[in-house]
């Protein structure tokens, strides 16, 4: 499965997807990231790497109903596709494989996410 | 929260920049998103940051997902793309000579632009970074004068401030504002001259001045309590500076007070600047003038809630003001936003914004962008006149198949390539000359190389300035007609002609101009450092005076006279030469209602005043008294003798001065005693030696060294524990015109570029006329013709334009400059017709210079050597 790989910023964002549920829209997610890592991005570099993760299958989008505090403006709210909740849980047992044979870690109650 | 909100809107023209570039099918979604950052943005911070964040938004979405597809770009493979870029640079380096001449003057002028912008980014960014900057203003007061016109005074008093805060739910806070003086600070043996004023807790609390430790809220708690900045510690206690606190500094003048907190050096962009906050109420406390609420004596800001409403604080405010007043003509107040103060400090008659250093600002940014246009416009004509060079190119891709598109394309690619090069070549001169602007403007710039937001900036330029130079020419040489071009008939088309004639003719306008512009201003620069004031300012030594100095006067006077070097020792405050003290509270029989508010300037003084300022007389006598305090009379100026009616004799006549009556024993010549930007003002001078603010010292010219030795001696003899430091006054005159000096000094460097830039694109010009009348001429000599009328020949249209450009510039340049000269009280007595003439001698001069050589070869050349190729 080469094409499945995620990049962590990838990651990130389809977890983050996930948990926003309803309000998974551009601004949100970046928001949410930004309060979640400490790190800066920008609404445009996040909306680039969503759009990629729906070419790949991973998200699916569709637009809202118009509110009236954007102006009257629709959002595109994501959703994680069933590829894209098996990329994930794949990624995590990678991981938890991984630190499960990490010495400081190997044996602890260690949950990951 | 989160309703929509009809008043709030991004920036416009990142909006359209977004719309423009953005896909279609991504652009609703896109600008919801971004209007409702901006909204929050907006709301948590202040309007400015917003403003920034959008434009970072914008910009973050320049990425290829999200980019549409343009009609051109498509069309153009790699391969085409190469060799555009090859065939440019073939071009660029098969004729150097216009490639230096293009690229000479874009770079010069991007430089420009490059540090203009730099110096108005840092300008507008003044005390925008205030967190709470939308919630800061500073409180002003308005008084009314004669024929229904308005004053607006900076200054207020303190019980209006505290007032305000105490009765207004939606004032939040006050924080005093003070002028930083120069004190000498003592620790232990240590003693560190530093300047900074009084302040209280929300001084750090509305700003944003970070407090590094220590606890700020003593300062409302303590009138001992002193906070330093960071810097100052580090100057103060060296290596142990973190642990300041609870240590005890001696302000010479001000008593002993105790270090409660250590805050960050304040920012290079902001207005305020003091290295120690003392206790606002020790201030209060030697100063209980202040408690009256019709002295105004303190500057102030008052800090609103988040959601007050700043027309109805003030509306409140200038009730309780009101009530506090009596007569018909009540004085009033009005609100400023905090950041808006350092750009728009003008008022106008009216009591509106009228400008203030914005004015520069402007200025400067326009200057920059017309040296811009000149360049762009040596790159224009030197390529559409070359058209003809290029025609065969043109002619062969097109037969071959190539589009307009695709040729257009290209020639902007051209056109790109060599902004692209100036424009590195910009930023790296820009980055070394930095540091002679920081000089020139007394800041601390730096070329943010690291913000995402300055490289945008450059890619608009570079997108904008590659536009503007590439559109023209690319149009024109692509529009040639294949068959017209490869049989040989190609001739330059009337239209192009002269819309070229147009841009020199316009070029060189606005080169005059800057010149024109240039030389009024250096005039009225020196007319006002060199005007005689009626007030001496050379040789002058200035010491402020402090009690010790006070008590010990008249020893130290002697003491100090003996010297051969000294010719004169006086005291006088605040500052002879720039009044700024003044009372509404003199009344003179026959005073009409509506002069209720008229100020009258007051200088404290000693009876040798007018001798050391070098001041005639006009009538009676000054003060004799060497000590004391004279309330019985008083010295008024001819402005104020005038005013108060007192006729041809006003010695011996009475006026009542704060309630009590005052004989008048003398009157003084006026002299200068504020900017040339106001009139002389009515003035009365008073004699409280022991009080007077400063001591002036006269000292021979040319000794300036053995005074100061004398004086150090004298002090360290009669007051040991005073730490002696001067001023000059010269100096201090001097400084209340950095600006207009800066603006000389910059207009001066414009004019020249800008004539230099305008030059070089003629010299171009001549050039490719020269090579292509080579055959003319020759035939021209064959007949018989002289040098002299080739060269009239070669020359005559470019005197023309010229002669022309000068019509255009001299009236607007004569409009714009006396706009400019308005706003002085005094001015030079301009000589229109020499400035215009100098112009017009530079222009021409200029115009021969570039041409004269490239005629005169041409004129000279051998006949055989130009027509043997035939």
């Amino acid at each position: 499965m080469g094409e499945t790989r995620l990049g962590e910023f990838e990651e990130i964002l389809l977890l983050l997807v996930g948990i926003l549920n309803d309000e998974a829209y551009a601004l949100n997610i970046e928001e949410e990231y930004s309060a979640q890592t400490g790190k800066s991005s920008s609404i445009g570099a996040v909306h680039s790497t969503l759009s990629r993760l729906e070419k790949k299958g991973f998200l699916t989008s569709e637009m809202s109903a118009p509110t009236a505090r954007r102006g009257g403006r629709r959002k595109r709210i994501y959703k994680v596709t069933a590829l894209g909740d098996s990329v994930l849980q794949q990624t995590r047992s990678l991981r938890m494989t991984l630190w499960n044979q990490y010495p400081g870690f190997s044996g602890s109650s260690f949950t990951y996410g | 929260m989160d309703e929509f909100h009809e008043g709030i809107k991004p920036p416009r023209i990142a909006r359209s920049f977004l719309l423009w570039f953005i896909k279609p099918e991504l652009a609703e979604e896109v600008e919801g998103d971004l209007y409702e950052k901006y909204v929050r943005k907006f709301r948590s911070t202040s309007h400015f940051k917003a403003r920034v964040e959008y434009w970072y938004q914008v910009f973050n979405y320049l990425r290829p997902f999200a980019i549409r597809h343009f009609g051109v770009i498509p069309k153009i493979n790699v391969g085409m793309l190469r060799n555009y870029f090859k065939i440019s640079f073939r071009n660029l380096l098969k004729h150097k000579g216009y490639s230096i001449i293009n690229i000479f003057g874009l770079t010069v002028s991007l430089t420009v632009v490059l540090l203009m912008l730099l110096w108005v980014r840092h300008e507008w960014s003044m005390d925008k970074f205030h967190e709470e900057d939308a919630n800061l203003y500073r409180v002003k007061r308005t008084i009314p004068l004669e024929n229904n016109t308005l004053d607006v005074y900076a200054g207020i008093s303190y019980p209006m401030i505290k007032a305000a805060a105490d009765e207004i739910p939606a004032v939040k806070g006050w924080i005093p504002i003070g002028y930083p003086f120069q004190d000498n600070l003592q620790w232990n043996e240590q003693v560190i001259r530093a300047s900074g004023t009084f302040g209280n807790a929300d001084y750090f609390k509305a700003f944003s001045f970070p407090v590094l430790k220590g606890d700020v809220d003593r300062l409302d708690q303590s009138q001992n309590a002193i906070v330093i900045s960071r810097q100052l510690a580090i100057n103060m206690f060296g290596q142990e500076w973190q642990d300041a606190l609870g240590k005890t500094i001696h302000i010479h003048d001000n008593g002993d007070f105790i270090v409660e907190a250590i805050y960050e050096d304040m920012p290079d962009n902001s207005s305020l600047q003091s290295q120690f906050i003392y206790s606002f109420g020790a201030h209060l406390a030697v100063n209980d003038w202040l408690l009256e609420w019709t002295n105004n004596g303190m500057q102030g800001v008052i800090w609103l809630e988040d959601n007050a409403d700043p027309t109805q604080v003030r509306e409140t405010l200038e009730e309780m003001f009101h009530s506090h007043q009596e007569g018909d003509r009540k004085e009033g107040c009005f609100l400023q936003p905090f950041s808006d103060n350092y750009l728009y400090s003008n008022f106008n008659d009216q009591g509106e914004v009228s400008g203030g250093r914005i004015e520069y600002v402007r200025i400067f940014l326009i200057a920059a962008i017309l040296l811009l246009i000149i360049s762009c416009i040596n790159f224009v004509n030197l390529a559409t006149a070359r058209a003809t060079e290029r025609a065969k190119e043109v002619g062969v891709r097109k037969t071959i198949g190539a589009q307009r598109k695709s040729l257009i394309t290209q020639f902007l690619v051209e056109s790109f390539l060599v902004t692209g090069l100036s424009l590195g070549l910009g930023i790296f001169l820009g980055w070394l000359l930095v540091p002679y602007l920081n000089i020139l403007t007394g800041k601390s710039l730096v070329i943010p190389f690291g913000d995402p937001l300055f490289w945008a900036g450059l890619l608009s330029i570079l997108i904008v300035t590659s536009l503007m130079a590439g559109s023209y020419p690319a149009l024109i040489l692509s529009s040639f007609k294949p068959i017209s071009i490869l049989k040989g008939r190609m001739a330059d088309r009337r239209g192009e002609a002269s819309f070229r004639k147009a841009l020199v003719v316009f070029q060189f306008s606005l080169a005059l101009l800057l010149i024109t512009g240039a030389l009024v201003i250096r005039n009225q620069v020196n007319y006002i450092q060199n005007a005689h004031l009626g007030i001496a300012r050379d040789n002058l030594l200035m010491i402020h005076q402090d009690e010790a100095i006070s008590q010990k006067l008249e020893v130290l006077e002697d003491k100090i006279t003996q010297d051969p070097s000294i010719l004169g020792f006086t005291v006088a405050g605040p500052f002879p030469h720039n009044m700024q003290a003044s009372t509404s509270g003199v009344q003179w029989p026959g005073k009409r209602p509506d002069q209720e508010n008229v100020e009258v300037s007051i200088l404290w003084t000693a009876s040798s005043f007018p001798e050391v300022f070098d001041i005639p007389l006009v009538a009676g006598s000054y003060y004799r008294e060497k000590t004391g305090i004279d309330t019985m009379h008083v010295v008024l100026n001819e402005t104020a003798a005038d005013l108060m009616l007192l006729g041809d004799d006003p010695v011996g006549k009475v006026i009542t001065w704060w309630g009590k009556p005052r004989e008048v024993i003398g009157v003084l010549k006026d002299f200068h005693n504020r900017s040339f930007y106001e009139k002389i003002e009515p003035s009365g001078f008073l004699f409280e030696p022991a009080n007077a603010g400063n001591v002036f010292i006269k000292v021979k010219s040319g000794e300036m060294k053995e005074a100061i030795a004398a004086v150090e001696e004298a002090f360290a003899e009669v007051v040991p524990d005073v730490p002696l430091a001067f001023d000059f006054v010269d100096e201090e005159y001097r400084s209340m015109y950095t600006s207009e000096v800066l603006t000389g000094k910059l207009a001066n460097y414009f004019a020249v570029i800008s004539i230099i830039i305008s030059s070089l694109g003629l010299f171009g010009l001549i050039t490719f006329i020269a090579k292509k009348k080579t055959r003319e001429i020759g035939i021209r000599k064959i007949l018989g013709a002289s040098v002299s009328s080739l060269m009239q020949l070669m020359s005559r249209q470019f005197v023309q334009l010229v002669l022309l450009a000068l019509l255009i510039a001299i009236p607007i340049s004569y409009f714009i400059l006396q706009k400019w000269l308005d706003r002085f009280a005094y001015t030079v007595e301009v000589n229109w017709w020499m400035i215009f003439g100098s112009t017009a001698v530079l222009g021409i001069l200029f115009t021969f210079l570039s041409i004269g050589y490239q005629s005169l070869k041409a004129a000279t050349h051998s006949p055989v050597d130009s027509l043997r190729s035939e």
